[in-house]
């Protein structure tokens, strides 16, 4: 075998391409004959980049850690069994569960590692058993893209890197070019090639994407989403006078006091005129925002105000996602009526085993617990009567689950994934999956033979009283929002931080994935918290000692690394590592029935010098 | 050893230091593709900034000239390579080298030296870190026609006034 094979890198939506050759005989195969990774410049839009994570990607199709074999949990432990074993005992569990208690206790959380096919193959699978309980995506992007679906924003998308390229003025709202590296190569293109051209950044602490930003609209840290009210407010006599939110926004705008919401972003509208004037007089704009792990008080508000403001200004909009085929599973589960009206949202369906109402639970693709931990939903997860993972690696849901599943990962299976563009591609299988590995697609088909539901499901029995989503209003929403957050007030408790991520171009999301590559280990600086020079100073610590970050409910012990630029009263974490991911705060908000994310508070201590 | 005149290839690795974002995907390409040798330093600026520092390949190579064992040569395509069997770990050549391009981290006991992915450029390809780069502000230049242009020192594009890193 010498054809390259063409992949797609699964570490987050930007879906960029890469060549695999597969073993012994190629150009460049090393001595093993193992097989290498080659850059591929015909087509995909990194045009032959890969970042730092990218470029391991074959790493993990070849890890020493991949689970090879179904395992089954009995007196607590994990022990190797055969496939037929394995699915034999899901489908008599499942079905048990169906008859104990109705198809409602079970739900299915689908990854955003899933093809397409195998999203809906699971769609098809839970529509036959009648289950409602259906939502993709990994919990790192849930609140971002319920944000922008809640808002119903009508701004055009960008469909492809040479959109960006030829954009005249840009707005990228976070640290873009951390997650998603090789978005850079096209947006630095119009920002330098051009050299006419502008790029301003939005964010509340300095950051990688920042750096490039003129102007570098500076916000209050964890303030974004304030920050984007003002620039829409400042953006009001521009509009279009046919936009159908145009009277909400209007009548907000009239009841905030301007002077206070200037004050609480830390953003006059003064300081953004300039960016507008350039804005409007631009023939291509766009707003880029991405998902980034508890990065603002409200990151739901943040995604539908940057696309609410990308339509006021004309502009095209993009949101990129951690998870790489996010795009395709909800496409695929919106094709098949999911996320069902009547049934939970993947983070109510933790909510739900946490209170009982989920008795069993099949997840496929992702790893809710590495995003999500904390002891109350691992011991919920625990307490179900079935727990199901499939994944390619080990990982926290896994080592809670009844049957560990081993998944094929990316290049080792074929299918179909969309990636933040809405560019579909196709999957080719460059390598097989180790041992007795199978992609979810057959273990669903396999599945759904042992249930008896073989077919599409589409005459099996919906879920009743299909009632529409709650719907507040995205502006009464912002307004509600707004309101606390002047009760409120700025007071913050003496000694204490705001938690923010900093997040790493080795690392992706919960980094549940890439957390078995060897990249990360170099690249040590990412793992440490980051804290202003004046607070190390004040602290006593210097850079490579270790300090304690003690939230309310949980602590992290983590080297020093110091930032001149770091505004006071923040302090910054790497989002991949638990214990930091332990410090956030999350909830299911129960009227907007999506996941709340707060950034953590905390109390920094020395511990003295590191090891 | 001498160079072919005929053979030699004139391109080098220049950074744009508008355009490079500090993400270490080049580095993390060179690891890959040297199987776990990382030959690209991280150059750190002040605290402010991280860029790589790639060798040069220079004409007249201060870590050639320093090497006790004669580990270091120029090849026929004219770059600066490593002989893995003359190597005996010593770092000379890394304290020679004036842009600090080689790592001071030593993998396998022998010098991290950059070898230009020459297995890649001869079939007409560019080293990893070039293709890897997130940002294109890496390129595989003929140096000859890009050291005539204004900006072009060391194997650098200046910055144009706009780099702030903060």
């Amino acid at each position: 075998m010498t054809d390259a094979v063409v992949g797609v890198c699964p570490f987050c939506s930007m879906g960029c391409t890469l060549r695999i050759l597969p073993g012994a005989g190629g150009a460049y195969v090393g001595e093993a004959g193992m097989p290498r990774l080659d850059y591929e410049t015909a087509g995909g839009p990194n045009r032959g980049s890969l970042c730092a994570k990218g470029n391991m990607a074959l790493e993990l199709l070849l890890h020493p850690r991949r689970l090879d074999a179904p395992q089954v949990r009995s007196d607590g432990q994990l022990r190797p069994v055969g496939w037929d074993a394995a699915l034999g005992g899901i489908a008599e569990r499942l079905q048990a569960v169906v008859r104990d208690a109705g198809p409602r206790a079970v739900g299915f959380w689908l990854g955003a590692q899933l093809t397409s096919e195998e999203a809906a193959a699971a769609a098809d699978l839970a529509r036959a058993l009648g289950c409602g309980n259906v939502d993709g995506g990994d919990p790192e992007d849930l609140t971002l893209r319920d944000g922008i679906q809640r808002s119903r924003a009508g701004a055009r998308p960008v469909e492809d890197v040479a959109q960006l390229e030829a954009m005249a003025c840009t707005l990228v709202v976070g640290d873009l070019f951390t997650l998603a590296p090789c978005l850079a190569k096209p947006v630095l293109h119009a920002r330098y090639d051009r050299r006419q051209n502008q790029l301003a950044t939005l964010s509340g602490v300095p950051n990688r994407t920042a750096w490039f930003g003129k102007p570098d609209l500076r916000c209050r840290p964890a303030r974004e989403a304030a920050a984007l009210a003002v620039l829409l407010r400042a953006w009001l006599p521009r509009c279009p006078a046919d936009l159908p939110w145009l009277p909400a926004a209007r009548e907000l705008f009239a009841e905030v006091d301007a002077d206070w919401l200037e004050q609480h972003a830390g953003l006059r509208a003064a300081q953004v005129q300039g960016f507008l004037d350039a804005l409007a007089a631009a023939p291509q704009r766009g707003v880029l925002v991405g998902a980034t792990f508890g990065a603002s008080e409200r990151g739901d508000l943040v995604g539908g105000l940057a696309a609410l403001f990308a339509e006021a200004s004309g502009s095209r909009f993009l949101a990129l996602n951690q998870g790489a085929n996010l795009r395709g599973v909800r496409q695929a589960l919106a094709a098949r009526g999911y996320p069902d009206p009547a049934g939970l949202t993947a983070p109510q369906m933790l909510e739900a085993a946490m209170t009982g109402g989920l008795r069993a639970l099949v997840v496929l693709g992702c790893d809710p617990l590495a995003a999500l931990p904390g002891s109350s939903p691992a011991k919920a997860l625990a307490g179900l009567e079935l727990l199901v993972v499939s994944a390619p690696m080990p990982g926290a849901t896994g080592d809670k689950a009844h049957y560990v599943l081993p998944g094929a990962a990316f290049g080792e299976k074929t299918g179909t994934t969309t990636n933040g563009f809405g560019t579909a591609a196709r999957l080719c299988a460059a390598l097989p999956a180790p041992g007795a590995a199978r992609s979810e697609g057959w273990l669903l088909e396999q599945l759904a033979a042992r249930l008896g539901v073989r077919g599409t499901g589409a005459a099996g029995p919906r879920t009743a009283s299909a009632a529409p989503r709650p719907d507040a209003g995205f502006f009464a929403e912002l307004a509600l929002f707004l309101q606390q957050e002047r009760r409120e007030g700025t007071a913050q408790a003496a000694g204490s931080h705001l938690l923010l991520p900093a997040a790493s171009p080795a690392q992706a999301g919960d980094g549940s994935l890439t957390r078995w590559l060897s990249w990360p280990a170099h690249e040590a600086q990412d793992g440490c918290c980051v804290l202003s020079a004046a607070h190390a100073q004040a602290l006593g610590v210097r850079a490579g000692d270790r300090v304690r970050l003690r939230g309310p409910a949980a602590e992290a012990v983590l080297a020093v690394r110091i930032e001149p630029r770091l505004p006071p009263g923040v302090v910054l974490a790497p989002p991949h590592d638990p214990a930091v991911r332990r410090l956030v705060r999350w909830r299911v908000d129960p009227v907007r029935r999506d996941l709340d994310l707060e950034p953590g508070r905390v109390s920094v201590e020395p511990l003295g010098a590191g090891t | 050893m001498t160079s072919t005149a005929t053979s030699k290839i004139g391109r080098r690795i220049v950074l744009d230091l508008d355009l490079c974002i500090g993400c270490r995907a080049c580095a993390a390409a060179c690891h890959v593709g040297h199987d776990g040798q990382t030959n690209l330093v991280a150059g750190r600026v002040a605290d402010v900034a991280v860029l790589p520092v790639n060798c040069r390949h220079c004409e007249r190579p201060a870590c050639a000239s320093a090497c006790p064992t004669g580990a270091l040569y120029t090849d026929s395509y004219g770059f600066v390579r490593r002989s893995d069997l003359r190597c005996v770990g010593c770092r000379t050549c890394a304290l020679a080298c004036p842009f600090g391009a080689i790592p001071g981290e030593f993998v396998r006991h022998v010098s991290p030296k950059c070898n230009l992915c020459v297995d890649r450029v001869v079939a007409g390809g560019i080293p990893r870190c070039v293709s890897s780069c997130t940002s294109g502000a890496m390129s595989f230049v003929e140096l000859e026609q890009t050291v005539g242009t204004p900006d072009y020192v060391g194997g650098r594009i200046q910055s144009h006034g706009t780099l702030r890193r903060a």
